[in-house]
């Protein structure tokens, strides 16, 4: 009993981990049909750069977390004007999937080349200690995941819901045309978008860093997992894709368990590919297109 | 004149022909020229070749990337490396097992990602790159893990074991031979229907055209030719290790094609060219990938049509000016053009389509209401209101574009359900659009050959062979659209591209693209915004001359003047319903009709004269 | 109020406009008539800035706003109801309306823009009664309602109005008509292209009738309503 209340726990921790690195994706996609392939290394940069911030340089470590969430929030920044802009002709022209792929390995190669391979946990503020619920033991430093990604997703909500940046990028996301015609330039609501996208992913890899060993090739294939739950929810569907998160997370610690490490990964991605077969737009994906007249 | 043309079209093939063989010759003395370092790095080229020339068709004919090809590749290579250690299988059946083997993987990973599309594609693929490489390193008993299989035997014909000049020269034969069906694939029915696709999914369905047939075809071919390479690698390397097929050996076949120019033939050629000696020449051992990822911005950036696409629209206009055009004389037979409906239904007053309490909303808006409709065999039926009346709509249900909330269609009797656009255009209801979708990469010529596909269309493997029914076939397909060009009266060149057609032609090629379905009833979507006068009376003559042969036509137009001549039945639509139908005179006079258009009570008493 | 002279515009090969003339004095109505094609949508594109003239000059309140882009006209007052009405369906009305301010929300309160609100709901009650709707389920006649209102929720100067008839019931385009008359009794100038060339005549104080790029007729509306040739012009006739 004890086992799965700490296999559920440290589940769920991953999983809004990977929820909300799958955001990312899903906040530019909704705005304008693209999204950065590159996320992955981006949040591997943000981990890097909190390690490196924190350990390496002896910042303290809220000032390492904002710096290492803001470098990363204007990397991205930089990345849709150079890789996005250019190349946005909606989902299916294949130009800015390339560039972006191309933006992550130049991100991984550059930072393995000033990096080195060697990998580092940064020390959480909440020590070592173990936090006991019903006799299952879990560390602090994992737990608290789980309440900061909820306080960053109701951050989230409420500017979505109540900011004027958030009503852009919904009036932006719904209607680009009518956006431009009000006289707001639809290009800088996109690269809002993108630099919120860097944002979540330098708070990712920053926040993945106080529990998990961060190492330059951790990038990709985070990335994939977490495009697996944006998948598996439909991309335009933000709800859909916290909650595809922590199932997955959870049934990956079950399955590490129960059946075994090497198969987590395969087990995943052939999820991914039966979603794809049964249901291509995404599990929870009940949004009609309107068509005009 | 035209003899000549011929004559100077024959010699550039011929030209073509000898320039391939003369560089294959001049490559097949390679090994007795170069010494092993470079007769390696020549082989490597050989194998990217082989490898990305399947990715080619992927991504620059269907338009789908792929970042997990290296994963195809090492299936090949594993599950011929397998078989041939473990049981001794000769290198010729294992080959083939793996190929075959990769090509049911792939299918595993096409079938959902292809509906899925665009962007779910690429990171299925990058994500099945990634798994393959994890499965090879963990399952020791198959792949020997991280240290891979070592001793792999070379491949032997009667007493002779391949060497490396002799893997070289095999290699240099099987990358010739993909080239060459890659070329082959370009020029059939299957390749324009791929890059229609890829460039208008909904035009390409109205041909009747499947996506997933086509891109599906181009998937496998590639998974084949992966398959293929890996398999020859592993042979003449005599070992394999997981780390040669990662996901930075997927970025770089995919570097290769845009590089080299997807969607050319010799593009992969020089992209592998360049990504094999590149590092060489640099002596680079750190930031690798990134040097690689610098070239794919660069060439994104500068060079998007990649080094032989740019070239090639460089030089084409130059040669075009030079071997003058090809002004096939209108040859125009009416029995010949009679031959061209297959299944011509004859004027006997019976409606051909009826439409009962047709309804459509979008949201809160209704946009067709109620609407019921009777179209006559043999007519010109035209729907004429308002802008925003929804006559657009009515013809996308129609056609299949979009489904509607309720109502029921009768087509030739039988009951109709327009479930998608290619299933529509099976059934013989061809279609333009309000704004011309004509397939830019493609010449006129081919644009209405895109038209025959699902008519005339010979096998995949025919096709890539160009085995002489195929081509049969595809002479027919040529014949037949020449004389649907003869029909619609296009004088122009018709080698071009049809991105530098005028408008107006665009128009009217567009409709010659619809004929060539063979359609029994045919939905015009504004033809004539855009004409000149002298074209609108061209487009006059056109229907005139269809409809006489016993094709119907449902025509949406905004010049009323020309409705009013060519139509036999106006249907008026207002605020998505139908106000009226009857005669043009009647209908053009009807003061309802009068005040939809113009808004006006006062003005319906004068105009009744 | 709005003086365009020489107006041309070009995409490519095409010459959308060759050429237009317009005069529009504060609180009148100017109609532009003309068939599908004829550039009645580039002309008031090019007045707002969302496509660069070629030649010419536009001037408003005596100010050249030529080659501005459409965020710095839009400050200027002006404001332009798009063809096809392009409400925010996923948005609600109220959302929609905000929209219309522009503004970043703290240089507008809460009151202010609830002040605004007010005005446009006693102008269309429906859209009151569905404030908290999503736009895409209001009806055609309503999203016309919520566009123009959208528009008109920045207090323009110069209000551009493109074919709001579009698709709507006889009954429901007067009452759109009503009220385009009332804004310009209040004082807007309103460029109003439509495609019902007696109902936007019969509101307007001049008319232009644009072919091809080109301004074939002009006049007070009475003239032009007595005028033959508008029919035909109108009805595209080559």
């Amino acid at each position: 009993m004890s086992l799965i209340l700490q296999l559920a726990i440290s589940g769920l921790s991953v999983g809004c981990l990977y929820a909300l690195i799958a955001l990312g994706y899903s906040l530019t996609f909704v705005v304008n049909g693209t999204l950065n392939m590159s996320q992955g290394q981006l949040v591997m940069l943000g981990g890097v750069l909190m390690f490196g911030f924190a350990e390496l340089g002896h910042l303290p470590f809220f000032v390492s977390f904002l710096l290492a969430a803001l470098i990363v929030g204007l990397l991205n920044l930089g990345i849709e004007r150079l890789a996005i802009r250019k190349f946005d002709k909606g989902a299916n022209s294949i130009e800015w999937v390339l560039s972006t792929i191309a933006v992550g390995i130049i991100i991984q190669d550059v930072a393995l080349y000033v990096n080195g391979p060697d990998e580092g946990v940064t020390p959480s503020p909440m020590g070592d200690e173990m936090l006991r619920i019903a006799g299952a033991g879990i560390y602090w430093k994992e737990f608290v995941f789980l309440p900061v990604v909820a306080v960053l997703l109701v951050l989230l909500i409420l500017f979505y819901k109540k900011s004027h940046w958030g009503l852009w990028l919904r009036a932006t996301a719904d209607n680009r045309t009518a956006v431009e015609i009000m006289g707001i330039s639809s290009n800088k609501i996109v690269a809002v978008a993108y630099m919120l996208s860097g944002l979540l992913a330098g708070i990712g890899g920053a926040l993945m860093s106080t529990n998990y060993a961060v190492s330059v090739d951790i990038g990709l294939p985070l990335g994939l997992k977490a495009i697996s739950v944006a998948i598996l929810a439909g991309v335009n569907n933000p709800k859909g894709i916290v909650a595809a998160g922590l199932i997955l997370g959870i049934s990956e610690a079950f399955i590490g368990q129960y059946i075994s490490t090497a198969f987590r990964e395969m087990f995943v991605y052939g999820l991914v590919i039966l979603v794809l077969y049964w249901k291509p737009m995404g599990l929870f994906n009940a949004r009609k297109t309107i068509v005009k007249v | 004149m035209n003899q000549l043309i011929e004559r100077s079209a024959g010699y550039r093939a011929a030209a073509g022909w000898i320039a391939g063989l003369a560089a294959i010759g001049l490559l097949a003395a390679g090994p007795w020229m170069v010494d092993t370092y470079y007769l390696n790095l020549l082989f490597m080229i050989g194998i990217f070749v082989i490898t990305c020339t399947g990715m080619n068709i992927l991504i620059g004919y269907c338009g789908i990337v792929s970042i997990g090809h290296a994963g195809l590749m090492a299936i090949g290579a594993y599950m011929s490396s397998f078989l041939s250690t473990k049981y001794g299988l000769s290198f010729w059946s294992v080959v083939l097992i793996g190929m075959v083997v990769s090509l049911l993987i792939g299918s595993l990973i096409a079938i959902p990602t292809i509906r899925a599309g665009g962007v779910y594609l690429s990171m299925i693929t990058i994500a099945f790159g990634v798994v393959i490489h994890e499965v090879l390193i963990r399952w020791d008993a198959f792949s020997g893990g991280p240290l891979g299989i070592s001793g792999i035997a070379k491949p032997q014909i009667g007493g002779y074991t391949f060497d490396l000049k002799g893997m070289y020269l095999f290699v240099l034969v099987i990358s010739a031979a993909a080239l060459l069906l890659a070329r082959n694939l370009r020029r059939s029915s299957w390749g324009r229907s791929m890059i229609a696709t890829k460039e208008n999914e909904i035009a390409a369905a109205s041909l009747g055209i499947r996506k997933f047939a086509v891109q599906y075809a181009g998937f496998a071919i590639s998974s084949v030719l992966a398959g293929l390479s890996g398999a020859i690698y592993a042979h003449a390397n005599s070992f394999i290790s997981p780390d040669t097929y990662n996901f930075q050996t997927s970025v770089q076949l995919v570097l290769i094609v845009i590089l080299g120019g997807a969607g050319r033939v010799l593009g992969p050629v020089i992209g592998a060219v360049i990504i094999v000696f590149l590092p060489e020449l640099l002596d680079m051992e750190k930031l690798r990938m990134a040097l690689y990822g610098g070239i794919m911005f660069a060439v994104l950036f500068f060079l998007p049509k990649g080094i032989v696409g740019t070239l090639d629209s460089w030089l084409s206009p130059r040669m075009r000016r030079f071997v003058s055009i090809n002004p096939r004389q209108a040859s125009s037979k009416p029995e010949e053009a009679k031959a061209l409906f297959a299944s011509p239904v004859r004027a006997g007053g019976q409606p051909i389509l009826v439409l009962e309490g047709i309804q459509k909303y979008f949201g809160g808006l209704h946009a067709l209401k109620e609407v019921s409709l009777k179209v006559e065999a043999g007519t010109i039926h035209s729907l004429v209101g308002p802008n925003g009346a929804g006559k657009t709509t009515l013809l996308n249900v129609i056609s299949g574009l979009y489904s509607s909330d309720q109502g029921h269609y009768t087509l030739r009797g039988q009951p109709l359900i327009p479930r998608s656009l290619s299933a529509v255009a099976e059934l013989g209801i061809a279609r333009t659009f309000q704004h011309s979708r004509l397939f830019k990469e493609l010449s006129v010529l081919e644009n209405v050959m895109t038209g025959l596909a699902k008519r005339a269309q010979s096998g995949l493997g025919a096709s890539l062979l160009r085995l002489p029914g195929q081509l049969r076939s595809e002479r027919l397909m040529e014949e037949t659209s020449h004389a649907l060009l003869d029909l619609i009266g296009y004088e122009g060149d018709r080698d071009m591209p049809a991105s530098q057609l005028p408008y107006g032609h665009q128009r009217m090629v567009e409709i010659a693209r619809a004929l060539a379905t063979a359609p029994s009833l045919l939905l015009l979507d504004e033809p004539a915004a855009g004409m000149t006068a002298s074209e609108i009376e061209q487009l006059e003559q056109l229907l005139r001359k269809l409809v006489s042969q016993g094709l119907t036509v449902i025509l949406i137009e905004h010049h009323m003047d020309f409705v009013q001549r060519v139509s036999d039945t106006v249907t008026v639509l207002d605020f998505g319903k139908i106000i009226g139908t009857g005669s043009p005179e009647q209908m053009l006079s009807d003061p309802r009709v009068i005040q939809a258009y113009l808004g006006a009570e006062e003005v319906a008493a004068s105009a009744e004269h | 109020m709005l003086s365009i002279k020489g107006l041309e515009v070009r995409y490519g090969a095409i010459h959308a406009l060759k050429g237009v003339d317009v005069e529009l004095k504060e609180g009148e109505i100017a109609a532009v008539i003309g068939s599908n094609g004829a550039g009645k949508t580039t002309l008031l594109q090019a007045v707002l800035g969302l496509v660069r003239p070629n030649a010419g000059v536009i001037e408003l309140g005596g100010k050249p706003i030529t080659r501005m882009s459409a965020n710095k006209t839009s400050n200027l007052g002006v404001s332009l109801v798009p063809e096809g009405r392009e409400v925010f369906g996923t948005l609600t009305v109220t959302e929609n309306l905000r929209m219309g301010l522009k503004k970043k929300i703290g240089s507008v309160t809460k009151r202010q823009f609830e002040k605004e609100l007010e005005l446009v709901f006693e102008r269309f009650p429906r859209l009151h009664e569905r404030q908290n709707q999503l736009a895409f389920t209001l009806s055609g006649g309503e999203q016309q309602m919520l566009v123009l209102s959208r528009a008109m929720i920045s207090k323009p100067r110069l209000l551009l109005l493109d074919e709001p008839s579009l698709g709507l019931a006889p009954i429901i385009v007067n009452e759109i008509f009503a009220t385009i008359n009332e804004l310009a009794y209040e004082g807007t100038a309103i460029l109003l292209v439509e495609q019902m060339a007696h109902k936007a005549l019969s509101i307007a104080k001049r008319g232009y009738v644009v072919d091809n790029g080109n301004i074939t007729l002009h006049g007070s509306s009475t003239a032009l309503l007595n005028d033959d040739r508008m029919i035909k012009a109108y009805l595209g006739a080559h």
